[in-house]
């Protein structure tokens, strides 16, 4: 399964980008951010990776404020890959 | 076979060396020797502790204490033989601020499901009954713990309490009994 995973500069960015993907009916799950991107204490966003154009239009409207964001390919071997910026 | 002679040692220093020997083996027999009686309960006492077999016989020498140390004994459980349970008392993880705690659940439990080891049973009682119940962000998350063999329980009268008795999507409902039952089980129970 191809998903993203996206990052953000703030823990209170994340909180509200969850509020605004989810009144958008994304499926989205809250995770904690992988060891590989970063070894602090950070919250992220797992979705479908078919989700992606839409976040990238929230971003332009601005609506919401990510940092980054990674296709997280879940099989036997899990690999992660930079896609934005 | 490993013989420590620990004749004219003070306590407790006879138990520090045998311990620090049976540490050391993963199995075989250890014989140490001690002069007193003091010392022979000790010793007594440490196998017992551990689950160990043990023989004492005294001659000229001194006190024979005989101790074998099997792998399947050793009360140090295996990490896989760990019986972990989880009992969530809130749907927020930690005190503070009651959106960071939701967020912070979400995120520990989507953790859980990616770790090797898993607890044996998740129990949620009080508020956490929300996280089992319709319109929870983690059903996902606990959908995917019930498949690799995660016992989900809910605390009935909790379920009641909050009026989502009918509301219940995933794992069974469970009295107080059961929840203390489980806890008691376990080798070591968390609480969030």
């Amino acid at each position: 399964m191809e998903y993203i995973i996206v990052t953000f500069e703030s823990t209170n960015f994340a909180i509200q980008a969850e509020s605004v993907l989810k009144s958008r009916n994304l499926n989205i799950q809250i995770i904690p951010t992988p060891r590989e991107i970063t070894l602090s204490c950070g919250i992220s966003i797992l979705t479908q990776i078919e989700n992606l154009n839409e976040i990238d239009e929230l971003v332009k409207l601005g609506k919401i404020r990510i940092k980054e964001v990674y296709k997280y390919v879940k099989d036997e071997v899990k690999t992660l890959e930079r896609l934005r910026p | 076979m490993k013989r420590i002679d620990c004749r004219g040692l003070a306590c407790p220093k006879p138990v520090i060396m045998t311990k620090k020997e049976l540490d050391s083996m993963i199995n075989g027999e250890v014989e140490v020797i001690v002069d007193n009686q003091g010392a022979r309960e000790n010793l007594s006492k440490l196998a017992q502790s551990y689950g160990f077999e043990y023989s004492i016989s005294e001659d000229s020498e001194g006190i024979h204490v005989i101790i074998k140390k099997t792998e399947n004994k050793n009360s140090n459980l295996a990490e896989d033989e760990k019986n972990i349970v989880i009992a969530i008392t809130s749907d927020c993880f930690g005190h503070g601020d009651d959106v960071l705690g939701r967020t912070l659940m979400k995120s520990y439990i989507y953790s859980l499901t990616e770790v090797e080891k898993k607890p044996k049973t998740l129990i949620f009682v009080n508020a956490g009954v929300k996280l089992t119940t319709e319109g929870s962000d983690v059903l996902e998350s606990l959908k995917i713990l019930e498949q690799q063999g995660v016992e989900i329980l809910s605390c009935g009268t909790c379920l009641n309490f909050y009026n989502l008795s009918d509301k219940l999507k995933i794992g069974s409902v469970s009295n107080m009994y059961t929840i203390v039952e489980k806890m008691h089980e376990s080798t070591n129970t968390i609480k969030i």
